[in-house]
C-alpha cells in the first residue's frame, strides 16, 4: 500500500526493543527504524519514571478549586446564551417572531437556526427547520445575563403544527410508523459505532444493514457451521439508551473579535472544533484559537463545537461581545448525545468441546435522529470462529441524537456476546474459563483470565445454589479494543536556559491524566522528574493533535512527546560535546544530571547543562510516526488488541429484587502502562461506569408526548457512593514495540466487560438468566416469577 | 405561553394572584422543578419566612412575624402556626392554598415584612473569613452569587437541583448545597468555599490526600468531594469506610473517583489524628 510513513527511511537504525508480556513470554524484538527515533525504552521496571504511580500535574488546581473550566470562564462584557427549544418531538414551525426578544431589555442578539443539516448547527435564519425531536434547538438569545436570556427565550413566539412521532425502537420499526426522515440521510452525526455508510439502503426508518466492520466482513459458510454444531444457543438482549452525563455540560464560551475567533471549548478535541468553526464561519484555521485548559467529562460525547458552540459563535459575532453558552442540565441529558440502545438476535453453534461453528448477528438500535446505533464487533472479533455473519440496523426516532460514548457499540454487544457465552459453558458443563481459553486466541486475555482469576479467587457453584433469600454469585467478561492510532499528533517541547521544560500541544486532557504522562514522558527522557516539567496542552496555538477517542491519546501523544523530547536532548548534548570534547554518544542525561560516561569529571546538573546553550531556548518539535512494526490497516489500526476480563461478585436479594455489586476484579492491558495510579483511576471508572449501565441508568421517554422523562440527576439514577464495590485492579503490562513509548489507552476496554460480567454473576446467583438491561429489581422479581 | 405572560404580569404587582399561578405551575409542566420548589419551602419553613413566589420569574421572601412579636393576631395574617399547618402536604401549590396564603395581603399586615426584590438587594457576609457584599436578585442562589458576583468559581454547579452536591460549601461550618440556598439567607452568616479550606498557605489535609491518591480525574466534582469529606472529618476523627460512603453519598462523579475519595479521605484522617 502507498503509506508515505512506510516508506523505507534513508538512514535507519536498528533497535531490539521489549516484546510480549513480563512473566509470562517476554522476549526481544528488532525493528527497523528511521535514526530520528529515539534509543529503546527498556521495560518499566527499568525506567525511574514512566512506569511509576505519579500523581497528576494537575491536581493542585483541582483540588483547589483554582481550575477553570469553560463554564467559569468570565470575560469583560460576556453575555449568556440560551437556547429555545422545541416543545414537539415532530413539527413543522408555522411561524416565528423573536421581535419582542429582541427589543428585550438586556438582549444583544437572537439568532434562529436554519433548516441546512442539524447537526451541523447551521444558524442561517433564512428557513426554519422540521423538528424531529423535543429538544431541538430552534432559536438562541445572548443577554446581559442568564435570567434576561431566559426570560426573553419566553418571548418567543412560535406556532407549531405537530405531526405524528414514534420514539420507541419496536414501534420505529414498523411498516407504517411516522417517518423520521422522508429523504435519505447522506450524512448526520453519528454515534461513532461501525457501520455509518452514506450510501446504505434506507427503507422507512431503518438504515442498513452493515454487515462488514473495519475487521472485515463475513466468513465461511453459516449453513455448514450450524450443521457442524452439537449445541446452539440463540436469544435476543436488548439493552437501553445510556446518557452521558459529563458533570460539566456541553458549551463554551465565543469571543468574536476582528482579528481573532477565541473560543474556550469543554471539549475532546480542540483541533476539532477549530477546524468546523473555521469552516463553518468562513474563517482561516490560524484565525481560531480553541482552548480546553480543563474540561469536565466527555467520555466520547464533545468532540466538535456542538449546537451549543456554534449559537455560541453566531451570537458573539452578532452582539461583538464575548458569549457563554453552556447547556443546563436537561438540555445536556436531551440533545447532546446518548449510548443508543439495542435489540440484538445472536445464535451461536458450537461442539461439545466448546469449539465454535457459526455466529450469526442482527442487531437494531436507535441513535434518536443520528446514526451509528450498531453493536460493534465483539461478536465478529473476540473469538475463533470460521464461521460469521452479522446484520447491523439504525432505527430513526424522534429523539435526541445519539454519540460516541465510551466503546460505542462494543458494550452493547460485549453484554449479549458475554451473556451467551457463559450460557454455552454451562450448556457444555464447562467453566466459563476454562471455555474461554478453548476458544479465545488472545494471549493477552489469556494471562488476565489467570491473574485475574487468583486475585479474585474464582470459584463458581452451581447457579441459584445458595441457601436463603440473599444469594452471592459470581461472573465473568471479556473485552477487546483495537489499538488505534492518529499520526495528526504533534508535540513542541522547549528547554530553556535555566533549565526549565516545557511541553506544549494541541492536546487536551479530558480527566484521563494526559497532562501527567506528558510529563513522564518528557522527564524520562531528559533525566527529570515529572514536577519539574510544566506542560501547556489544550491550546491550539500549540501543534496540532489528536482528539481524545478510541483510547488512544496514550497510543498517538506519547510517541510524539518522546520523540521531540529525544531530539532537544540531542541538541543539549551536543553544545556540551562540543565544549567537554567528548563525543554526543558519550554524553547521558540522569538525576537531573548531564555527564559524560568516559569521564567522571565532566558532571553538571541539567540547570547548568541548559547554561551552554547557545540560544535562550532549544525548541524542537515531532510527530506521532508510523508504528515500527507497520499497521494491521491503513495508518490508524495497529497490529495487536487491547484486551480486559473483569470479574464480578454480586449479592441478589430475591425478596426485593435488589442487586448489589460487592467485588470486582479487573484484569487489563494497555501496551506500557505510563502511570499506574491514573490507569487504577480509569479502570476504576469504566468498571463503575458498567454497574451504572448494568444496573440502573436507562433513559425514559414519555410514548404520549415524546419527550425525555427522566431527565434530572435525581430521576436518571446513576451510581453514587454506597453503589460503588470494592475494586481491585490487575494491570498487565504487554508490550508490542509499536512506537518509542509503546502506550496505549485504557478507557473504553474499561468499560466494555462490566455489564455482562454483572449480568453473569446475577444469573450465578439467582439461577435465572436476565436479557434485558438496566437488571432492575423488578426484572429480577419477574424473572423469579416473584411478581 | 398566554399563561406565562399573565403570571409574569400580575406577579409584579399581586401576591395572592402569583401565588395561585405558582400553584398551576407546580401542577404543570415543570415536574422537575419541583424537588427544588418544595425543598425551598421546607427551607423557609425553618427560617420562619415564606417563598411567595419562585423559579422562572422571581421570588420573593418575606419574614413571617412571630406570634410574639405580633401587637396582635390578625386574622387574615399568616402565623407561622397556620402555615406549618398546611405544609405538611407535598407541593408549594397546595402548601400555599391550604395554609390559607391566597387571602393574604401584604397592606394588612400589622407588621410589615422585611420584602426583598424583585429587584436587587444587598447581601453581606462572611466568605472564607473575609467580609464580603454583594448585590443580587433575591432569586439568586448562593453558588451563583459565589461564582457570578464573588468570581469563586471553585463551587461547581452540575445539577441545579441538590442531586450532585457538587456546589457543596460549607455555611457556618456544615456543608450545604450551594444551588439549594438562596444568597440572601447567608446574610451575616460565615461561608467557605474550597478556595478557603487551605489555612495560611498550607493544604487541608483532605486536599492533600486527594493529590497522593489521585481522587480527581476531570476534576468537576472534585471540589464537592473534598468539602463533604473535609466536613465529615471535622465532625468523625475516625471515620470508617462506613462513614466516608455516607458522607459523599450525595456527591456524583461520572469518572469514577470513588474508590480513591474514600481511599483518601480515610488517609486523611489517619493523618491528621498522627
Amino acid at each position: 500500500m502507498a503509506n508515505p510513513n512506510h516508506k523505507k527511511a534513508l538512514n535507519t537504525k536498528k533497535l531490539k526493543l521489549p516484546f510480549g508480556i513480563p512473566g509470562h513470554n517476554l522476549t526481544e524484538i528488532e525493528r527497523e527504524v528511521s535514526v530520528d527515533e529515539p534509543s529503546a525504552l527498556p521495560v518499566n521496571e527499568k525506567l525511574r519514571v514512566v512506569g511509576q504511580r505519579t500523581t497528576r500535574v494537575d491536581a493542585l488546581q483541582k483540588v483547589t478549586g483554582a481550575a477553570k473550566y469553560s463554564a467559569d470562564i468570565q470575560l469583560p462584557g460576556m453575555l449568556y446564551g440560551k437556547f429555545l427549544r422545541s416543545p414537539y418531538p415532530h413539527a413543522r414551525i408555522k411561524s416565528l417572531d423573536v421581535s419582542a426578544a429582541r427589543k428585550y431589555p438586556g438582549v444583544y442578539a437572537v439568532i434562529v437556526q436554519g433548516v441546512e443539516g442539524e447537526q451541523k448547527d447551521t444558524f442561517s435564519g433564512e428557513k426554519l427547520p422540521v423538528l424531529r425531536y423535543a429538544g431541538q434547538p430552534i432559536a438562541a438569545v445572548a443577554a446581559e445575563s442568564m435570567n434576561i436570556a431566559k426570560e426573553a427565550v419566553r418571548l418567543i413566539k412560535a406556532e407549531y403544527e405537530p405531526m405524528p412521532f414514534v420514539v420507541e425502537l419496536d414501534e420505529a420499526r414498523k411498516p407504517n410508523a411516522p417517518l423520521v426522515y422522508e429523504e435519505v440521510i447522506e450524512d448526520k452525526g453519528n454515534a461513532g459505532d461501525v457501520g455509518v455508510k452514506a450510501a446504505e439502503e434506507q427503507k422507512g426508518n431503518l438504515r442498513g444493514p452493515t454487515t462488514s466492520s473495519f475487521v472485515g466482513g463475513p466468513r465461511g459458510d453459516m449453513e455448514k457451521g450450524f450443521a457442524e454444531a452439537e449445541v446452539i444457543i440463540e436469544h435476543e438482549y436488548r439493552t437501553q439508551v445510556q446518557t452521558h452525563c459529563c458533570l460539566e455540560t456541553h458549551g463554551l464560551v465565543a469571543d468574536w473579535k476582528s482579528d481573532m475567533l477565541t473560543v474556550y471549548a469543554s471539549t475532546q478535541g480542540t483541533k476539532d472544533v477549530r477546524d468546523e468553526l473555521a469552516e463553518l464561519f468562513g474563517l482561516p484555521t490560524s484565525k481560531v484559537r480553541v482552548i480546553t485548559e480543563f474540561m469536565g467529562g466527555g467520555f466520547g460525547s464533545k468532540f466538535g463545537p456542538g449546537h451549543a458552540g456554534v449559537a455560541a459563535t453566531w451570537l458573539s459575532k452578532l452582539s461583538g461581545q464575548p458569549v457563554k453558552l453552556m447547556l443546563d442540565r436537561e438540555e445536556e441529558q436531551i440533545s447532546a448525545g446518548n449510548r443508543p440502545n439495542s435489540h440484538q438476535f445472536l445464535k451461536v453453534g458450537a461442539k461439545k468441546d466448546g469449539t465454535l461453528t457459526a455466529i450469526d448477528l442482527l442487531s437494531y438500535g436507535t441513535a434518536g435522529v443520528g446514526l451509528g446505533a450498531g453493536v460493534g464487533r465483539v461478536a465478529q472479533d473476540m473469538y475463533v470462529c470460521p464461521n460469521f455473519k452479522m446484520a447491523q440496523y439504525d432505527v430513526f426516532t424522534h429523539a435526541g441524537p445519539g454519540a460516541a460514548f465510551r466503546a460505542p457499540g462494543n458494550v452493547q454487544g460485549a453484554f449479549a456476546m458475554e451473556s451467551l457465552i457463559d450460557e454455552l459453558a454451562e450448556k457444555l458443563d464447562m467453566d466459563p474459563l476454562e471455555l474461554r481459553e478453548k476458544i479465545d486466541a488472545s494471549e493477552i486475555r489469556k494471562v488476565q483470565r489467570k491473574r485475574g482469576a487468583e486475585k479474585f479467587g474464582w470459584k463458581r457453584k452451581k447457579a441459584g445454589s445458595d441457601p436463603g433469600p440473599v444469594k452471592r454469585g459470581i461472573g465473568v467478561a471479556q473485552a477487546t479494543w483495537p489499538r488505534f492510532v492518529d499520526m495528526d499528533s504533534s508535540v513542541m517541547i522547549r528547554i530553556n536556559k535555566g533549565g526549565s521544560v516545557e511541553v506544549m500541544s494541541g492536546v487536551q486532557d479530558i480527566g484521563t491524566g494526559t497532562k501527567t504522562i506528558l510529563a513522564q514522558v518528557a522527564a524520562e527522557e531528559l533525566g527529570l522528574q515529572a514536577k519539574d516539567i510544566t506542560i501547556k496542552i489544550g491550546d491550539t496555538t500549540y501543534p496540532d493533535a489528536l482528539g481524545s477517542g478510541g483510547s488512544m491519546t496514550a497510543e498517538a501523544i506519547t510517541p510524539a512527546c518522546r520523540n521531540a523530547a529525544y531530539q532537544a536532548k540531542r541538541k543539549l548534548m551536543e553544545s556540551l560535546a562540543g565544549a567537554w570534547e567528548v563525543d554526543i554518544e558519550d554524553i547521558e542525561l540522569k538525576n537531573g544530571e548531564v555527564f559524560a560516561k568516559s569521564d567522571a569529571s565532566k558532571k553538571v546538573s541539567f540547570a547548568d547543562a541548559t547554561k551552554r546553550m547557545p540560544t535562550s531556548q532549544i525548541l524542537t518539535t515531532a510527530s506521532r510516526t508510523a508504528n515500527y512494526g507497520g499497521f494491521e490497516s491503513g495508518q490508524w489500526l495497529g497490529h495487536g488488541r487491547l484486551g480486559a476480563a473483569q470479574f464480578v461478585e454480586v449479592s441478589v436479594d430475591t425478596e426485593t429484587g435488589f442487586i448489589k455489586v460487592e467485588r470486582v476484579v479487573a484484569a487489563h492491558s494497555c501496551g506500557r502502562p505510563i502511570n499506574p495510579l491514573q490507569i487504577e483511576s480509569q479502570i476504576n471508572g469504566g468498571v463503575i461506569m458498567g454497574v451504572g449501565y448494568a444496573l440502573y441508568e436507562d433513559r425514559v421517554m414519555d410514548l404520549n408526548t415524546g419527550h425525555m422523562v427522566n431527565t434530572g440527576l435525581d430521576t436518571y439514577k446513576l451510581p453514587y457512593a454506597k453503589e460503588i464495590p470494592q475494586i481491585e485492579t490487575v494491570i498487565i503490562e504487554h508490550y508490542d514495540a509499536h512506537s518509542s513509548t509503546d502506550a496505549s489507552g485504557i478507557g473504553e476496554p474499561a468499560n466494555i466487560a462490566t455489564a455482562a460480567a454483572i449480568a453473569n454473576a446475577v444469573y450465578n446467583a439467582i439461577g435465572v438468566r436476565i436479557y434485558e438491561l438496566p437488571i432492575t429489581p423488578q426484572k429480577v422479581l419477574a424473572a423469579l416469577g416473584n411478581i | 405561553m398566554e399563561v406565562w405572560h399573565f403570571f409574569f404580569k400580575f406577579s409584579v404587582q399581586n401576591f395572592s394572584l402569583s401565588l395561585f399561578q405558582a400553584s398551576l405551575y407546580l401542577n404543570g409542566q415543570q415536574a422537575s422543578s419541583l424537588l427544588f420548589i418544595s425543598s425551598l419551602i421546607h427551607l423557609h419553613i425553618k427560617l420562619n419566612r415564606v417563598i411567595i413566589l419562585v423559579e422562572p420569574y422571581n421570588c420573593y421572601i418575606m419574614k413571617i412575624p412571630s406570634e410574639e412579636q405580633s401587637p396582635r393576631k390578625e386574622k387574615k395574617g399568616v402565623s407561622r402556626r397556620t402555615f406549618l399547618r398546611g405544609a405538611g402536604l407535598t407541593t408549594a401549590g397546595t402548601v400555599a392554598l391550604s395554609a390559607g396564603l391566597l387571602s393574604f395581603k401584604l397592606e394588612e399586615s400589622t407588621t410589615p415584612p422585611a420584602i426583598l426584590g424583585p429587584g436587587e438587594a444587598e447581601v453581606q457576609f462572611v466568605v472564607n473569613g473575609q467580609a464580603r457584599s454583594v448585590w443580587v436578585e433575591p432569586r439568586t442562589t448562593l453558588a451563583e452569587a459565589l461564582r457570578d458576583h464573588l468570581s469563586l468559581t471553585g463551587t461547581k454547579v452540575v445539577c441545579d437541583r441538590g442531586s450532585c452536591s457538587a456546589c457543596t460549601v460549607w455555611l457556618d461550618g456544615k456543608p450545604v448545597n450551594s444551588c439549594m440556598t438562596l444568597a440572601v439567607d447567608v446574610a451575616g452568616r460565615e461561608v467557605t468555599t474550597v478556595e478557603g479550606l487551605a489555612q495560611g498557605g498550607a493544604l487541608h489535609p483532605v486536599q492533600e490526600a486527594f493529590i497522593e491518591h489521585d481522587a480527581s480525574m476531570c476534576g468537576f466534582c472534585t471540589p464537592g468531594m473534598v468539602m463533604s469529606c473535609a466536613a465529615l472529618l471535622k465532625r468523625n476523627a475516625n471515620p470508617t469506610l462506613e462513614d466516608v460512603k455516607s458522607a459523599t453519598s450525595g456527591n456524583l462523579c461520572r469518572c469514577g473517583t470513588y474508590p480513591k475519595v474514600f481511599e483518601a479521605t480515610l488517609a486523611a484522617a489517619k493523618k491528621m489524628k498522627q
